[in-house]
């Protein structure tokens, strides 16, 4: 019962197969999502076709409802797709199973919400060590050197044995961001990571994301906030689920 | 450690009361498991193991007197196992408060040495010297004497005996131990020393084999009653006794099965209120497993995790349940061996029952897994997408439900009434399961309280039998008129009826054996009996040799009916009797007549003489009674009557009803227990509510509602709660009501209960829901209204 099927694609670290700059990472073909509501069907993402490369930060900025986080939803595997195809290097998102596609996320994608989303009962090593036990990419003792390193990286290393209610909202993005990179994702997620933080703290964490780029990693970030939006290099405008605004548009390298 | 445990660890370290509430919930379960199960080892065999051991009279015969010579022939006699002789002599005795009873003295020749109805010794000697007296422990509660105390005992003739108490012992083979008659044990030169015969005048046997066989126990008496015969003794009477298993092994066996069965409800309730918590921790963590799957968890992962979980409850529950199970399983055994005549091996000699251990292990595992797995599948089972950021498909599935709808049309429902009527139906499973515990639990309790009515009903059925306020025995027969002169004499006195009592052999066809009736023959318009009849009627005036028969006759002949012939002989004589009537008395394998006393006395060649007195008084109080019988006792003794007894009517209403009252107290424990389950369920129902409320009560104080609107709001639900509880409890108790009643009743009287209520129960369980939904409610509320508005809509 306890015995877990693994799914090589679902394991595999899309990381290794797509290193290249120049070929597009992540695949959006005419991805779309109708919500089935009270009222009637809600189409909130409307065919949308985007490519994203190794390496890019990505902003997508729009107003509240017009599908910015259904579309990280759908990029995460969070969200099903009504119709369309993501890919995530060789891997089809949209044809992984609920179980495989969180065991796929775990290893190949970070995840950052505004809300922090930590475990509100478990210190901030454990919470970063996490992701690690449940994908089994090290050993117990590997991934505690690793959440420390990570902790130690975004700087709250003195608070790891504290529980996130302890701390401030800043250092628990923080410890968020450490946890979404645990297992050495080359995608991170983020949706309005700055949304709660006060602007010398979200600018602390923006700091923080641009390393994460110079060290390779791709970042598609959701947020409100224009000038910060203006600061990426690939941004994305959506406008009642369609992309209106396009930096990079399909074969469009932010890279080249 | 790894993370994932480290969460187990937290969830249950975290949220204590939660953690208490579903330990508590499996411990009492578990707890009730253990302690029937405990009763269930430890009773019957130390029931049977210490009958046997005792090594119990197989046949009793009882004749002229006999000495050595006719023991010996008779233990010769081909399956006969040992034989015996007996004196058994009744004097009376000053209880420690002053008052008189009777005590049977039974004596051999090696009293405390022989080697059937095995004593076993409890303190002092284990054989008496002449003039000294070992008495039966419980006989001597009943006295109020203790080891060591001179007793005095009045003989027939008004002499005085003082004897020690030198030895306390058991009689497991005390056949009328559960109406606690005092029995003490002598040598045969004290019953000298008492002015009776030293000579035996019963012979007791036992067979070689199969002591469970009736028939094989009634042959080897027909041959020792030949035996006896033919040395030229009549036999007056015969009794035989099969001894594989104790005597009260069937009732015992019958309370512990309904003690049972009220664990089996105790294990479902228990069971129903670990899959409400579970439930609730599972919506709780909704969340905390939407992120678990967000960074990499797979559905089995977050399944197992809450298995463990469930683990740890239930090594907690096991942890406490199993040792105060073992020692309340004793205690109950204790409680049930005390009033059975029953020695318990100590506490220390029963160590944890590996099968009982094994089995509330079972339970204690199956049962929160087998109700966990399916929130926890559920709560596995939820995608990301409805856990964290709330845009699945649950949210699109919210819309106003029936009763929302409803609720909506009632104009008189507003305000805080309309909030908390919804908030009581907004987790309708969870009240679901709330109302079935609560509904049941209290549908026991309640129920209890019924079947304690219906006991005391049969107590008084039977006491009709024994209307009389004062049972006035004498040595011989007496005129009644002369009895009922002297008696008149005495203020309180009021009606006084003489009784022929004397006993009967029934032939019964297609038998060779006969069947012992012991015949009572109260005058034909008796006022003091008062006859339950199953079939046909009572005796009346004019009646000729017309006899009513007792409900053990069926186990002797099922086809009687009233309006068969049978053949009683009586005084030596046989004669056809007509039964006309089979009343219900108390169960109890003996067989039972009633016929007129003019019959009785013509057969007996007594007429206008009787040496069974009934009275009855102006007071009908205990206290009265009592006293009104030790002047009784004094004054006819006083004008040269040779009384044997005088005992108020009451003390035997008194001694069935205690018997029956620690049934109930047994009932009443268990419905104790029941009533925690349900209290727990409640009150972790209206906790578990408010918390998953926090934010909308943050919501509601931020727009304006004070403190005294959130508590109001709480403390309606836990009403509405408590008061459709209520309901369902008091309409479920009907039928639990009949069938505990029937079960026990059936068991020990051998016919079922009328149906009676008692507002009691009724009363004490509404003020107990009354009081648990106020507290239950109240705390909740309180902790409700004293968060501030920040930290509840920060809260998650």
């Amino acid at each position: 019962m306890f015995k877990f099927r693994s799914n090589a694609a679902a394991l595999q670290s899309s990381s290794a197969v797509t290193a290249d700059r120049n070929t597009p990472f992540i695949r959006l073909r005419d991805v779309r999502k109708v919500r089935q509501t009270a009222v009637g069907d809600l189409v909130t993402l409307k065919d949308i076709n985007l490519d994203f490369y190794r390496g890019t930060f990505v902003g997508i900025v729009g107003k509240s409802g017009a599908g910015k986080s259904t579309l990280i939803n759908v990029l995460s595997g969070v969200t099903d797709v009504t119709s369309g195809e993501v890919w995530l290097g060789e891997t089809a998102v949209h044809k992984l199973s609920e179980s495989n596609r969180a065991l796929w996320r775990g290893t190949n994608l970070g995840v950052v919400y505004q809300s922090f989303q930590l475990l509100p009962n478990l210190t901030l090593l454990e919470n970063v060590m996490l992701p690690m036990d449940f994908c089994g990419r090290f050993k117990p003792k590997e991934s505690r050197e690793k959440a420390m390193h990570l902790l130690d990286q975004v700087e709250i290393a003195d608070h790891a044995h504290k529980i996130p209610s302890r701390i401030s909202g800043g250092q628990q993005q923080r410890a968020a961001i450490a946890r979404a990179l645990a297992n050495d994702p080359p995608v991170l997620v983020a949706d309005e990571p700055t949304g709660n933080l006060d602007s010398v703290t979200a600018e602390t964490i923006f700091e923080l994301f641009h390393k994460l780029i110079d060290d390779g990693r791709t970042i598609i970030m959701v947020t409100h906030d224009r000038h910060l939006a203006e600061r990426t290099q690939h941004r994305l405008r959506i406008s009642d689920g369609a992309i209106t605004e396009n930096s990079h548009p399909i074969g469009h390298n932010p890279h080249a | 450690m790894r993370p994932r445990y480290r969460k187990v660890i937290a969830d249950l370290w975290d949220n204590k009361a939660r953690t208490a509430l579903v330990v508590a919930s499996i411990t009492i379960g578990v707890f009730a498991v253990g302690m029937i199960s405990t009763a269930y080892l430890v009773l019957p065999e130390a029931m049977n193991r210490g009958f046997v051991a005792a090594s119990p009279v197989n046949i009793k015969v009882a004749t002229m007197p006999f000495g050595d010579d006719l023991i010996k022939s008779v233990s010769r006699i081909p399956g006969v196992g040992a034989a015996e002789g007996r004196q058994t002599v009744e004097v009376r005795i000053t209880k420690a408060d002053g008052s008189l009873e009777n005590i049977e003295l039974i004596a051999t020749k090696d009293t405390g040495m022989h080697e059937i109805n095995i004593n076993n010794l409890i303190e002092g000697k284990q054989v008496p010297d002449d003039n000294e007296l070992l008495m039966w422990r419980d006989g001597m509660q009943t006295l109020g004497f203790s080891l060591g105390d001179i007793v005095t005992l009045e003989l027939e003739d008004g002499t005085i005996r003082k004897m020690p108490i030198v030895g306390v012992v058991d009689d497991l083979t005390h056949d009328n131990a559960t109406m606690r008659q005092p029995r003490g044990y002598i040598t045969l030169d004290t019953v000298e020393w008492l002015q009776f015969e030293p000579i035996y005048n019963n012979m007791w046997v036992t067979v070689d084999r199969d002591t469970d066989d009736g028939n094989y126990i009634a042959s080897v008496s027909a041959e020792v009653q030949s035996k006896i015969e033919n040395s030229g003794r009549p036999v007056f009477f015969v009794r035989e006794f099969t001894s594989a298993v104790h005597p009260m092994a069937s009732i015992a066996q019958a309370v512990l099965g309904i003690l049972s069965i009220l664990g089996l409800l105790i294990v479902f309730l228990s069971g129903s209120l670990i899959a409400n918590t579970l439930n609730s921790l599972i919506t709780q963590h909704t969340r905390q497993i939407g992120v678990m799957k967000l960074i990499g968890a797979r559905t089995q992962q977050i399944t197992a995790i809450y298995l463990i979980e469930i683990l740890a409850f239930s090594a907690m529950a096991l942890a406490i349940s199993i040792p105060l199970g073992a020692i309340a399983g004793y205690e109950l055994s204790k409680v049930l061996s005390t009033e059975i005549n029953v020695i318990l091996p100590d506490r220390g000699a029963v160590p944890l029952m590996p099968l009982v251990v094994a089995l509330q292990v079972f339970v204690g595992l199956a049962v929160p897994l087998g109700v966990g797995i399916f929130p926890i599948r559920r709560g596995a089972g939820i995608t990301v997408e409805d856990a964290v950021t709330g845009g699945g498909k649950a949210a699109n599935k919210e819309s106003k439900s029936w009763f929302d709808r409803t609720m909506e049309k009632i104009k008189a429902f507003q305000g805080p009434m309309v909030i908390a009527l919804r908030n009581t139906f907004r987790a309708k499973g969870r009240l679901a399961l709330t109302l079935f515990t609560l509904a049941l639990g209290g549908g026991i309790f309640i129920a209890v309280f019924n079947v304690r009515i219906a006991l005391h009903g049969k107590v008084d059925e039977i006491t009709g039998y024994f209307a009389a306020d004062v049972n006035l025995d004498f040595d011989r027969n007496y005129r009644t008129e002369e009895i009922e002169q002297f008696a008149k004499q005495i203020p309180g006195v009021d009606y006084i009826e003489g009784w022929s009592i004397t006993l009967g052999d029934i032939h019964v066809e297609g038998q060779q054996a006969t069947k012992e009736v012991i015949m009572f023959a109260p005058p034909a318009d008796s006022r003091l009996i008062e006859p339950v009849l199953i079939a046909g009627r009572w005796v009346r005036p004019g009646d000729q040799r017309a006899i009513a028969l007792n409900e053990a006759y069926l186990s002797v002949n099922p086809d009687a009916k009233p309006g068969d012939q049978i053949q009683i002989s009586v005084n030596g004589k046989e004669k056809t009797w007509t039964i006309v009537g089979i009343y219900q008395f108390t169960g109890l394998p003996e067989v039972f007549g009633y016929t007129t006393y003019e019959t009785l006395s013509s057969e007996i060649n007594s007429k206008f003489h009787a040496s069974s007195y009934r009275i009855a008084t102006q007071d009908h109080s205990l206290a009265f009674q009592q006293d009104l019988s030790a002047q009784i006792d004094a004054h006819f003794q006083k004008n040269g009557f040779l009384v044997k007894e005088a005992q108020a009517g009451g003390e035997f209403r008194e001694t069935m009803t205690e018997q029956m009252d620690t049934i109930i107290w047994l009932l009443l424990v268990m419905a104790l227990l029941t009533a925690v389950v349900g209290s727990i369920g409640l009150a972790g129902t209206l906790s578990m509510n408010i918390l998953e409320r926090t934010r909308e009560i943050g919501v509601l104080r931020a727009i304006g509602g004070y403190n005294s609107i959130v508590v109001r709001l709480v403390m309606i639900e836990g009403l509405i709660i408590g008061l459709i509880s209520f309901l369902l409890a008091a309409a479920v108790s009907f039928p639990i009501s009949t069938v505990l009643s029937n079960v026990i009743t059936i068991a020990i009287f051998k016919s079922p209960a009328d149906f009676t209520l008692s507002p009691n129960g009724f009363l004490i369980w509404s003020l107990l829901v009354a009081i648990l939904t106020t507290v239950a409610s109240l705390v909740p509320a309180r902790n409700a209204a004293q968060l501030t508005i920040r930290e509840v809509l920060s809260y998650e």
